[in-house]
């Protein structure tokens, strides 16, 4: 299995964290730091998946879940969000959000959330790259 | 007898005069009174919602912060994870001791952050209860199943005796309330000791729920401070602070919320039981819970 994903968070440190773990097992990963340039890079390549931050500048994380749900009715998209709104959860499933993920988060339930949409199963630590 | 009658003519004339006097007086007083209860109300009025607006402004911070907070939490969090799980090479005994204290730290952070607005949510009036029928047994079972390897790591035995009897309760926030109780029973309760999740119900309207442990029980004097915010993180031991200290604030507000009680039962060197009741039914007029017996 070889998985391209895009990860888009405006937050250098929390792409990193994610980028550096799907990469140990085995992802290929693209990074935006924007809605825009999430939406951007999706036009330019073709990816499995989406993990989408929610407050970004130009275009937020649920702006970008509706743009590519007119296109895209599959592909896994999971919201890692920091909101502490209690609708937050509720309120990205219902625009297509595949799974919501609450920051920080353990990555026992990433890793099982993204075993159940690809249908693959993750090892888990330790995973030396 | 002309004179007499002459005199006390003048006397109900004076009087008449005196209580039209009076009339007028209360009439300009009742204008008043009314203008004043205008004013009143017209300031009640505007103080409420400048309150409303404050209480928004409040709620809007406290989503903010919060999330401003997360936001390097989950950074911090996130690399010490991957280092933990091998992503950065093998690890020597010291590394690992640290990383696995800055693991439990950040996770203690997070927890707070969660409480915190729990609370705030709560005394907003903001935190509703998504009520349905609950079978209490497979959700002690739940909660019981994931405290199992913090019970044994303990070397705690934790047990559960559930009848199936169901509630009128919003389960998540029963599962919080139970999370909260049995992670303090199995805190606080010495190696080779017991915890115990008991489910009652005698017939009557309300179910009983008691997590007991084999603890060192609780002073009367303290159990009466024991469910204020911040209490027990600052005062007990320091080595058993890793909690919020808004748990157990947080797990009696809930039950009432149900219509509940919460309370404990307890002494030095006996162990503590902290009982919470929860209704059969929905509340169709308003009931009141029993009373908690009295205190061992």
């Amino acid at each position: 299995m070889s998985f391209k994903v895009l990860i888009a968070d405006d937050e250098e440190d929390l792409v990193d964290v994610l980028r550096d773990r799907l990469e140990s097992y085995g992802f290929t990963v693209l990074t935006a730091s924007t809605g825009l340039e999430a939406l951007k890079t999706l036009l330019a390549e073709q990816v499995d998946g989406v993990f989408l931050d929610v407050k970004m500048l130009e275009l937020d994380g649920l702006a970008v879940v509706e743009a590519i749900r007119r296109q895209d009715q599959t592909m896994p998209i999971i919201i890692v969000s920091a909101s502490s709104y209690p609708d937050a959860a509720t309120d990205a499933l219902e625009r297509g959000a595949n799974a919501y993920i609450q920051k920080p988060f353990a990555w026992e339930t990433l890793l099982t959330t993204i075993e159940q949409l690809y249908h693959i199963t993750l090892r888990r630590a330790p995973c030396h790259p | 007898m002309a004179v007499h009658l002459q005199r006390s003519y003048t006397e109900l004339e004076h009087k008449a005069a005196t209580h039209a006097a009076m009339a007028t007086e209360n009439a300009a007083l009742y204008r008043q009174v009314r203008q004043q209860a205008e004013v009143l109300e017209a300031r009640v009025t505007a103080r409420t919602q400048e309150l409303e607006t404050a209480n928004r402004h409040k709620s809007e911070f406290l989503a903010n912060v919060s999330h401003e907070l997360r936001t390097p939490l989950t950074a911090i969090k996130g690399f010490v994870d991957n280092m933990l799980d091998g992503l950065t090479g093998e690890l020597n005994p010291r590394q690992l001791r640290y990383l696995t204290r800055l693991q439990a730290n950040t996770d203690r952070l997070a927890r707070l952050i969660n409480d915190l607005l729990d609370l705030s949510r709560i005394e907003a009036g903001r935190l509703e209860l998504r009520p349905t029928t609950v079978r209490l047994a497979p959700l002690v079972h739940d909660v019981v199943a994931s405290l199992r390897p913090v019970a044994d790591a303990r070397g705690l035995q934790l047990e559960a005796l559930t009848t199936d009897v169901s509630v009128w309760a919003d389960a998540d926030k029963v599962t919080q309330v139970l999370m909260n109780l049995l992670g303090n029973a199995l805190k606080f309760t010495p190696a080779d000791g017991r915890v115990t999740v008991t489910v009652a119900h005698d017939g009557s309207a309300w179910v009983q729920i008691a997590v007991a442990d084999t603890g060192p029980g609780i002073a009367a004097d303290e159990a009466a401070y024991i469910f204020d915010q911040f209490y027990q993180a600052a005062h007990m031991d320091l080595a058993k602070r890793h909690s919020t200290g808004l748990g157990l604030t947080i797990a009696k507000t809930l039950v009432e919320m149900h219509g509940g009680r919460l309370w404990v039962e307890s002494s030095v060197g006996h162990g503590s039981t902290f009982r919470f009741t929860l209704p059969v039914d929905p509340p169709v007029t308003p009931a009141a819970a029993p009373l908690p017996e009295e205190s061992r």
